[in-house]
């Protein structure tokens, strides 16, 4: 374990949190502005952008972690404008906004975490680190490759059977996970 | 070990949910295929760990018994759950009581071993008894989506003891009892401290004849000494009420100089009793040695105030709690009407009583009015009248500021009290 200040150990979670937003934000912005044809899409995006950008700032300097999840959120909602408002081609580069929205989720968790009374091991940090960077790149080439087959079949209903399935499943699973509480205190033994 | 949800994993599904939600409204599949890292981290996080049992903790004292301000370690001794791989071990102390210098919270790993034992130096700022604290066991799952958390309490006490002033110094009681002690008794017998001579008498031993007199006076002629016998004690502590907060209040003070004379006057191997005189009635009866020392000094660290109206006089006291030539010493702020009876009562039946007040206007706000200014000279000319009560019926009584030493006090009661005895004489 390595003893540290709180604040000190969550500045760079912190400002990499913020400084990969930022990218994201900006990437979005120039995609919508090159190719939108709604100037309507370009504010919402360039809106839900910033306000994102900003909410993820303000999470990770008052150590909120509450507030991350709305960040990332409207940062989703962000692309979602960039990528309505781009028209037909499929955009091949959607996993790796996926695999972004994931680190500045990570990123922000854990500064609001490290900034808070909690030990630290770094070890720890670092295995759950590696575990995080593969299961995401995982993803990311899952998403990849269902993003290939949606683009060679379009309109097939078992996809959109499957992805409403899905999308009840994590509602569910959303409620269901809201349960468990602290116990009260027992007698050591 | 109980679990609670953590931002992620209150966030992750509803922020899928919606990307999915999106996909199917805009016909857009790019959004299915960004929710797809964050779908793969929750399932991996929720399919790849299981809640993990109740670590076994034991919690252990180095002492069970201490005086205020010493350090004591408790050690913590966990085993870690198989289903983690670290876990933080956070020490709750109850209040009045801090760590030293240790590290709070801290994380152990099992890596390290599967039973690993932590100390936290714990100083416990008063006198109390205290439990040893709370053991606050963290956890989270490999991707940090659920926090595992269990507290564990522990019934083992540690007891503070108030740290006794060095009195060199004691009251010196009017009578002395049988058994041996440090006090010159007043009678005369087998001794150290010279008395008086007298002529020999059948059965006198050699030794105590006095070879210089006999030789001045023409005959023989016995030293006497007087005997060295040990006091009883009781000292009288008025609970009916106290003044100030619960740290620095008159109770404080007053365990505080109950426990420094009660050390003081049973390492000169006399007997203390102590009487709690308040709301409820608790005593402790008489003794000495080592062990009375212990029972007296745990029986100080239960002292309360027991707020009542009932009125109470000395006849509730039982007298065998009032040995025969017992030494009398009340602690008192002197704020309660029945103490200050009480203590009358007993000077009047002609016990040996003393006392100590604890002064109370430091813990008052200086008044805001000319109507409270004059009110607090009356109350002032009001104590003053009581203490002169005190004084006329031969209770000795001086003022024990908070945070000055104890024997500049004692030695004023004494020193009145021998005045006193030069006037009856």
């Amino acid at each position: 374990m390595a003893p540290s200040r709180p604040a000190a150990r969550a500045l760079i979670p912190a400002l990499l949190a913020v400084a990969l937003s930022a990218v994201l934000v900006i990437a979005i912005l120039l995609r919508t502005v090159a190719a939108a044809s709604a100037p309507a899409l370009v504010d919402a995006a360039a809106g839900a952008g910033i306000a994102g950008l900003l909410v993820i700032a303000g999470a990770v300097a008052t150590a909120r972690a509450a507030a991350v999840g709305w960040g990332v959120a409207l940062l989703a909602a962000a692309y979602a404008a960039c990528v309505v408002g781009h028209g037909a081609p499929v955009d091949v580069l959607a996993p790796l906004v996926g695999l972004l929205l994931v680190l500045v989720a990570e990123l922000s968790h854990t500064a609001c975490e490290w900034r808070g009374p909690h030990a630290v091991d770094v070890s720890a940090e670092r295995r759950r680190w590696a575990r995080l960077a593969l299961t995401a790149a995982a993803g990311t080439v899952a998403g990849g490759g269902a993003l290939a087959l949606a683009a060679a079949v379009p309109g097939s209903v078992p996809g959109l059977i499957v992805g409403a399935a899905a999308l009840v499943g994590l509602v569910g699973l959303a409620v269901w996970l809201r349960g468990g509480a602290a116990g009260p205190a027992q007698p050591v033994p | 070990m109980s679990w609670t949800p953590t931002g992620r994993l209150l966030a992750y599904p509803w922020l899928i949910a919606g990307l999915l939600l999106a996909a199917l409204a805009a016909g857009r599949p790019e959004l299915a295929a960004g929710a797809a890292p964050l779908a793969a981290v929750l399932l991996a996080g929720l399919l790849g760990s299981r809640r993990p049992g109740i670590p076994e903790v034991r919690l252990a004292a180095s002492e069970s018994r201490v005086v205020e301000g010493d350090r004591v370690d408790v050690t913590v001794e966990v085993s870690i759950p198989a289903e983690v791989e670290s876990l933080e071990v956070g020490l709750a102390l109850p209040p009045g009581a801090e760590l030293v210098d240790a590290d709070n919270p801290r994380v152990i790993t099992r890596a390290a071993g599967a039973r690993q034992s932590l100390s936290f130096a714990v100083r416990h700022r008063r006198w109390g008894a205290y439990p040893l604290g709370t053991v606050h066991l963290r956890a989270f799952d490999g991707f940090r989506l659920r926090r595992f958390e269990a507290r564990l309490g522990s019934e083992a006490m540690i007891r503070a003891y108030p740290r006794p002033e060095r009195l060199r110094a004691l009251i010196r009681p009017a009578h002395t009892h049988l058994y041996a002690g440090n006090r010159v008794a007043a009678r005369k017998g087998e001794g150290v401290e010279f008395a008086d001579i007298r002529p020999h008498a059948p059965g006198d031993q050699l030794r105590s004849v006095n070879w210089r007199a006999s030789a001045r006076r023409g005959g023989l002629w016995v030293n006497e000494r007087h005997p060295e016998r040990n006091v009883d004690v009781v000292l009288l502590l008025d609970t009916f009420t106290r003044a100030g907060p619960d740290e620095g209040s008159t109770l404080e003070q007053m365990v505080r100089g109950a426990s420094s004379l009660a050390s003081a006057w049973l390492r000169e191997r006399d007997r203390v009793g102590v009487i709690d005189f308040g709301g409820t009635l608790r005593w402790l009866e008489v003794g000495g040695g080592m062990r009375h020392a212990y029972r007296l000094i745990d029986a100080l660290l239960d002292t309360e105030v027991v707020f009542s109206y009932a009125w109470k006089g000395t006849e509730v006291i039982p007298i065998r709690l009032l040995p025969p030539h017992a030494l009398i010493v009340g602690l008192t702020p002197l704020l309660d009407q029945r103490f200050l009876t009480a203590l009358l009562d007993l000077s009047g039946r002609g016990l040996d009583v003393a006392a100590v007040e604890l002064p109370v206007e430091s813990h008052l706000a200086a008044p805001r009015s000319p109507a409270a200014a004059l009110a607090r000279r009356m109350w002032r000319l009001e104590r003053e009248t009581v203490r002169a009560r005190l004084f006329q019926a031969g209770v000795g009584i001086a003022s024990w500021a908070e945070g000055e030493p104890l024997e500049p006090v004692v030695a004023e009661v004494e020193a009145w009290r021998r005045r006193a005895r030069l006037r009856v004489r």
